[in-house]
């Protein structure tokens, strides 16, 4: 299958079910959560703190996994793969980016760049491709701060080229602009939303309305069920799963 | 007290891996302290359990009733008593033969030996009691029945210890002690036995020497009289073990200065992740003391099984090996009393260190301003960061060495360590040498042959041979020192041909009335070239050399005298001598000792000092195994720990390349950069070390009297290096699959907090 071919979703997940605790203690986080994002599209999950969308990307991006139900990525199952596997598959396939940037303080910018791109089986076009975003991203100048140097914005920015510099077809962004203030978040917001247009599937968790404007669909994550929302937050329009 | 206890109980796991990590440093500190501990009293725990006397006077053959007035009279005298020694007595146990027994017949007074199994010879006939190296080499004890020469068939009664000796086989005579009274009643032709040994005790042991002194002048008349003192013979029996003893007391402070890094190191890494908890806590008004508390009371916890586990195993692993060098040198182990003291002690430190090492960082981190401890802590940003060349490998080494101040001294820890094992590894190498290499003990002769002086012209003419002489040895004691034994060695003709130590000061004997003495003679008895050795050779009256020369000898810790042989051969005429057979280079040995065999010699290779000792080399090389293994597993801890503890501090950056798809293999590169960061320092730290400190201060400590080779070779080092990339891959190795089987998001959720 082609990633980039937009009838064709890069994302799949189906019926998630995740538990937290045991016993009497246990709770569902995730009650048949279903999902799917196609290439090109932003898709924004929104729900009330508590309710789960950091783990349902962490499962949908095979970092987390669930106690029942199967995510795809790109046409490969995520759920039931190995280690191996999964780390292959996130090297590829995922993008992650995350509220707290997760810069590592002993590199500078650019060298947090293309960390992906030192892994062992890492693509060879991938350092050539960070150097282009670090540029395209207006990070030139600072690429050689350390992240203890550089504004949220700017650190934001860098996870952002990190998440896009193996070229994979799925952008993975919890809270992305949590952290930031308007100007940077609004930037931030902005290179998603050209990801996306990029042919790239882009599923991002949030609370913050400007992050739902420049979705293509918004669903949101209530008694761990998937819904999605009309444009502008008005009832259910269909339920995820009844998606192809 | 509750606190603590509900937040260990929070968290077994990492509870559970501290409590590891403090039982391993604690067996290493059990088994170090049980060696140094047991070795190094060793000598005095027997000379008092025994009631080794002040001074020993041997003397050919008189009436005790002729010699015990001068006695009575001497000053200092607390006690005294006469003994009749005979020697070369057969002696026969089932299968078990020996021409080399000693006989002490014993009369009344006290005795000088311990009893350490069934009792005392009494007065009836046919009882012995025998030394503990023969009772433990023929499988002998209290019941059992041993031919003791001429007195024949004797019941064992008892099993002693004294060590004026090291014991069978160690040395090659063994020792048995039968009653006078006992063999009176068998031999009642006689009554009494002459005595050729009194043993005498010092009402003041420090001023021992007042005694000495005039028994030496009493001594006048007496024929063939050499005197041992306590002293001299703590000092022979010492030499033996000083090495390992100095190599373990070395180890156990490497061992705690090691359980003391890394315990705080764990403990500082634990309080910066719950930094932000314990800002919490302060904001509600708890104090920094009771913060401080609950952080010690937590260490202290965990300690206190943990040591006490760690300790036992590690005193119980010990305790035989140690018990078994002890016995070959004739000293008795600390009781199991003694024993639990010292670890009790230990268990004590070692909770303190602990409870200590989590309270300090708490502390610390208490009395900052809560807001500050609210935003947590990471490590501290680098001064400057890294363009990120290298990959995973150099990435590793860029998170170990985050915390420098730690980094260092894991690195110094870990080489301290290794610098051990290399200086176990150069002993170890010295004592295969010294056993079987001549060359090591400055002998430049490899055979020796049975054979009379004059035939010397024989040997020589035989194909192979470049040198042969007759060698004269004889033991002597000092006469200005009574208590100093020595060996002479005497050749006709130059002997450096045939042995050839090192010479420290003067210069090489030219003739009769020369003597070259050992750095550890002329130490013992204040020589210097120009000075006059006066010996009392065993059966012989004084002889005096004029010192020329002073050699590095190995041999008899340096108490040996080079001379020539014509004023001992005239003391003592009948001295023999075998031929000592020095070879071509490049010569076959086998077919000149086959040659010397046609001659009718007796042909024997030439082994070194501890030619005859195997057996305890046996045993001190397997103690010295013990050590080196103990300090792998040091250094494997070491590693492990380290590592683990950069990854624990670390984890968010570890989670974030898990996510970016970093697999086994990438973690395995990322670890093993981190601990190749730790050991290649160390491994450098270590040679230097070895080279630079320890080998010399060793080989100072345990023979100040010789050139030690104690250096370790390029091979050692190379080998050590190796096994420490070795125990880096493995730690690596294991740390990653403990890694990979941990959920990512585990890391991510920690550190998002």
């Amino acid at each position: 299958m082609d990633p980039r071919d937009a009838s064709a979703p890069v994302l799949l997940a189906s019926n998630l079910v995740k538990a937290h605790g045991t016993g009497r203690g246990a709770r569902r986080i995730l009650d048949g959560a279903s999902l799917h994002a196609r290439a090109g599209e932003l898709v924004a999950i929104v729900g009330r703190s508590g309710s789960g969308k950091s783990t349902l990307l962490q499962i949908l991006g095979g970092l987390d996994r669930p106690d029942d139900g199967w995510v795809e990525v790109a046409g490969e199952r995520v759920t039931g793969a190995s280690e191996r596997r999964l780390s292959a598959l996130r090297r590829h396939r995922i993008g992650f980016v995350f509220q707290f940037f997760h810069l590592l303080p002993e590199l500078d910018g650019l060298a947090n760049v293309l960390l992906p791109a030192t892994l062992p089986g890492a693509d060879r076009a991938a350092p050539a491709r960070g150097m282009e975003l670090v540029e395209r991203l207006g990070l030139s100048d600072v690429a050689h701060l350390a992240p203890h140097q550089l504004s949220g914005g700017e650190q934001q920015r860098f996870a952002l080229a990190r998440a896009l510099v193996a070229d994979p077809p799925l952008i993975l962004a919890d809270e992305p602009i949590g952290n930031l203030d308007a100007a940077s978040g609004q930037t931030v917001l902005r290179l998603l939303r050209d990801a996306a247009d990029q042919g790239r599937a882009v599923v991002m968790v949030t609370h913050q309305a400007e992050a739902t404007a420049v979705a293509d669909r918004v669903l949101r994550l209530d008694d761990g069920r998937v819904t999605e929302l009309q444009p502008g937050g008005g009832e259910p329009l269909e339920t995820a799963h009844d998606a192809p | 007290m509750r606190n603590a206890w509900a937040g260990l109980r929070a968290r077994p796991g990492r509870a559970a891996l501290t409590g590891a990590g403090i039982a391993a440093a604690a067996l290493v500190l059990g088994v170090a302290l049980t060696v140094a501990v047991g070795l190094a009293t060793g000598f005095d725990r027997a000379a008092t359990q025994a009631d080794l006397p002040s001074v020993v006077a041997r003397f050919d053959e008189e009436d005790p009733r002729d010699v015990a007035d001068r006695v009575r009279r001497l000053p200092n005298l607390a006690a005294h008593s006469f003994r009749y020694e005979v020697t070369r007595v057969e002696l026969r146990a089932g299968a078990n033969r020996l021409g080399e027994g000693v006989v002490h017949v014993v009369g009344g007074g006290r005795r000088g030996y311990a009893v350490v199994a069934g009792r005392d010879v009494g007065d009836a006939a046919g009882e012995v009691v025998i030394e503990q190296g023969l009772a433990r080499e023929w499988d002998l004890g209290p019941g059992d029945t041993l031919d003791v020469g001429e007195a024949g068939p004797a019941e064992v009664v008892g099993v002693a210890v004294a060590p004026d000796n090291v014991a069978f086989p160690l040395a090659r005579t063994a020792r048995v002690y039968l009653s006078e009274a006992g063999l009176l009643q068998q031999f009642p032709e006689g009554s009494r036995f002459p005595a050729n040994l009194v043993l005498l005790w010092a009402a003041d042991e420090e001023r021992a020497d007042v005694l000495l002194s005039f028994a030496r002048q009493s001594a006048y008349g007496l024929s063939s009289v050499r005197f041992l003192t306590r002293e001299g013979l703590r000092s022979l029996v010492e030499q033996a073990s000083g090495i390992v003893v100095a190599l373990l007391v070395a180890f156990a402070i490497i061992a705690c200065a090691l359980a003391g890094v890394l315990l705080a190191a764990g403990a500082h890494s634990e309080i910066q992740r719950r930094l932000a908890q314990l800002g919490v806590q302060r904001a509600l008004g708890v104090t920094p003391g009771a913060v401080t508390a609950v952080a010690a009371a937590q260490g202290a916890l965990v300690a206190a099984p943990a040591a006490a586990a760690g300790l036992l195993v590690g005193g119980l692993l010990a305790a035989g090996g140690t018990d078994a060098v002890l016995a070959a040198l004739n000293e008795l182990p600390p009781g199991p009393g003694a024993r639990a003291t010292v670890l009790a002690g230990a268990w004590g430190g070692v909770v303190a260190l602990v409870a200590g090492s989590a309270a300090w960082p708490a502390w610390r981190a208490a009395r900052r301003p809560p807001a500050g401890l609210l935003r947590g802590g990471d490590v501290s940003p680098p001064r400057k960061a890294a363009r990120g060349r290298g990959g995973m490998t150099a990435l590793g080494a860029r998170l170990v060495t985050a915390h420098r101040a730690r980094y260092a001294a894991v690195v110094a820890v870990l080489g301290m360590a290794a610098a051990v094992v290399l200086l176990l590894l150069a002993l170890a190498s010295l004592l295969e040498r010294l056993r079987d290499d001549p060359a090591t003990l400055g002998k430049r002769y490899s055979l020796t042959a049975a054979l009379p002086a004059d035939r010397a012209d024989e040997v020589r003419a035989l194909p192979g041979v470049a040198a042969a002489a007759p060698r004269y040895e004889q033991r002597a004691t000092g006469a200005s020192a009574l208590g100093s034994p020595l060996r002479v060695i005497a050749y006709p003709g130059d002997h450096t041909i045939f042995e050839a130590p090192a010479l420290a000061a003067g210069r090489r004997l030219a003739g009769p009335g020369e003597a070259e003495v050992g750095q550890g003679l002329a130490d013992a008895l204040g020589l210097r070239p120009g000075s006059t050795l006066a010996i009392q050779p065993g059966d012989g009256e004084e002889l005096r050399f004029r010192v020329v020369g002073v050699v590095r000898a190995l041999q008899d810790e340096g108490r040996v005298a080079y001379v020539r042989p014509d004023r001992l051969l005239a003391a003592s005429p009948s001295l023999e001598a075998p031929l000592a057979v020095r070879l071509d280079d490049g010569a076959d040995a086998a077919a000149v000792r086959a040659a010397l065999a046609r001659l009718g010699a007796e042909p024997r290779a030439v082994g070194g000092a501890t030619g005859d000792d195997r057996g305890f080399l046996a045993v001190l090389a397997g103690l010295l195994r013990l050590v080196a293994v103990t300090v792998g597993l040091v250094c494997l801890y070491a590693l492990v720990q380290s590592l683990a503890l950069t990854v624990r501090e670390r984890r968010g950056a570890v989670a974030v390349l898990r996510a970016a798809g970093a697999d086994h293999r990438a973690l395995r590169r990322l670890l093993f950069g981190a601990a190749t960061a730790v050991v290649i320092p160390a491994a450098v730290v270590a040679v230097a070390l070895e080279e630079v400190v320890l080998a010399p201060a060793t080989a100072r400590l345990a023979a100040g009297y010789a050139d030690l080779p104690l250096g370790a070779g390029l091979g050692q080092a190379v080998a050590v290096s190796g096994a420490l990339l070795g125990l880096a891959a493995l730690a690596s190795w294991e740390m990653a699959r403990r890694l990979a089987r941990e959920p990512v998001v585990t890391g991510l959720r920690e550190t998002g907090r």
